[in-house]
């Protein structure tokens, strides 16, 4: 401890002091693990930032995915009655109004209910 | 706010261009980043936390955030002075939750580089290391700021936010008082 300061300490020995403080100033180094920690840390990082990337990649699929089939559902739904068929009460009901309406049996009321969802107007092909 | 190159000190430029490193890839140029400043944060964050184990954790902090977000350390006016701000508030919140009783005994577990030829002068340097931990927080970065990183009274108050009056003479007061503290343990040395 021989170049520590002197006893009686005035001003010109502050540069001492200092010169004896800047001397000690790599007297302290980082331990030898750190390096590989601070490096593994960020490495896991990475391998986080990786998986959450593909998370995110996989929740945009997923909504853009829900979005595209709810669109195709609700187009589908606006559209449904093209798409289905009246049940034989119901056949059987518009027969009777067509077989009333024209004077002719029930059985040709059918015949025209059947054109009708075939495609054509009904057109009245009673006898 | 971005600066231009001419305005960095040359410690600056090279942080800022591994900082530039890390963004092109993080988990390899973080080493880079490492070696370049690592001694110098380390014994900063020491002054601040009396104890090796919390700086290592401060500056373990300090670099994953810095390769979360390089840009930051871009962006800064001084990168390096903003590494330090960095590393001195992750010391901070360290020492905030640590408990009382672990600051009984400051700088007992420093790891040293002490070649055995020099094992005189490094009992030279413990005892500065010891009169700095027994300085209030505030004074001993100062004095690390200073003297080890060389930087003048107005950067100093820039990067630890005070005005420039103060610093000088926290600075002034904490040489008085590590000038006492080294003669008591000279003493100390003496008497045994």
């Amino acid at each position: 401890m021989n170049s520590l300061p002197p006893n009686h300490w005035n001003e010109s020995d502050f540069a001492e002091l200092e010169q004896i403080i800047a001397d000690a100033k790599g007297y302290v180094v980082p331990s030898a693990d750190l390096r590989p920690r601070v490096i593994d840390s960020v490495r896991e990082i990475d391998v986080q930032h990786v998986h959450l990337a593909k998370l995110r990649n996989l929740i945009i699929c997923a909504v853009l995915l829900w979005m595209i089939v709810m669109a195709v559902f609700f187009q589908l739904s606006s559209k449904r009655k093209q798409f289905t068929s009246p049940t034989s009460s119901e056949v059987e009901q518009k027969s009777i109004e067509y077989a009333t309406q024209n004077g002719y049996s029930k059985d040709w009321g059918m015949v025209d209910v059947f054109r009708e969802l075939r495609g054509g107007n009904a057109p009245n092909t009673s006898p | 706010m971005q600066t231009t190159d001419t305005n960095l000190d040359s410690f600056s430029q090279q942080v800022r261009s591994c900082a530039q490193r890390v963004c092109e890839n993080r988990s390899l140029a973080i080493g880079s980043l490492y070696d370049l400043t690592s001694q110098r944060l380390i014994r900063f964050a020491v002054t601040i936390t009396r104890s090796q184990h919390d700086a290592e954790d401060a500056l373990h902090a300090s670099l994953v955030r810095v390769s979360e977000t390089p840009e930051l350390l871009l962006k800064a006016q001084q990168p390096w002075h903003y590494l330090l701000q960095m590393v001195r508030n992750d010391a901070l919140q360290i020492l905030r939750r640590r408990k009382p009783t672990s600051q009984l005994n400051p700088m007992h577990d420093l790891v040293t580089d002490c070649p055995i030829d020099a094992v005189a002068l490094a009992e030279t340097h413990r005892a500065v290391w010891k009169a700095l931990g027994k300085l209030p927080s505030e004074q001993s970065e100062l004095v690390v700021l200073k003297i080890w990183e060389e930087m003048t009274f107005q950067q100093i108050a820039e990067v630890l936010d005070i005005p420039l009056a103060t610093a000088s003479s926290r600075y002034r007061y904490a040489l008085e008082k590590l000038a006492v503290y080294l003669r008591q343990q000279r003493e100390e040395v003496v008497y045994e």
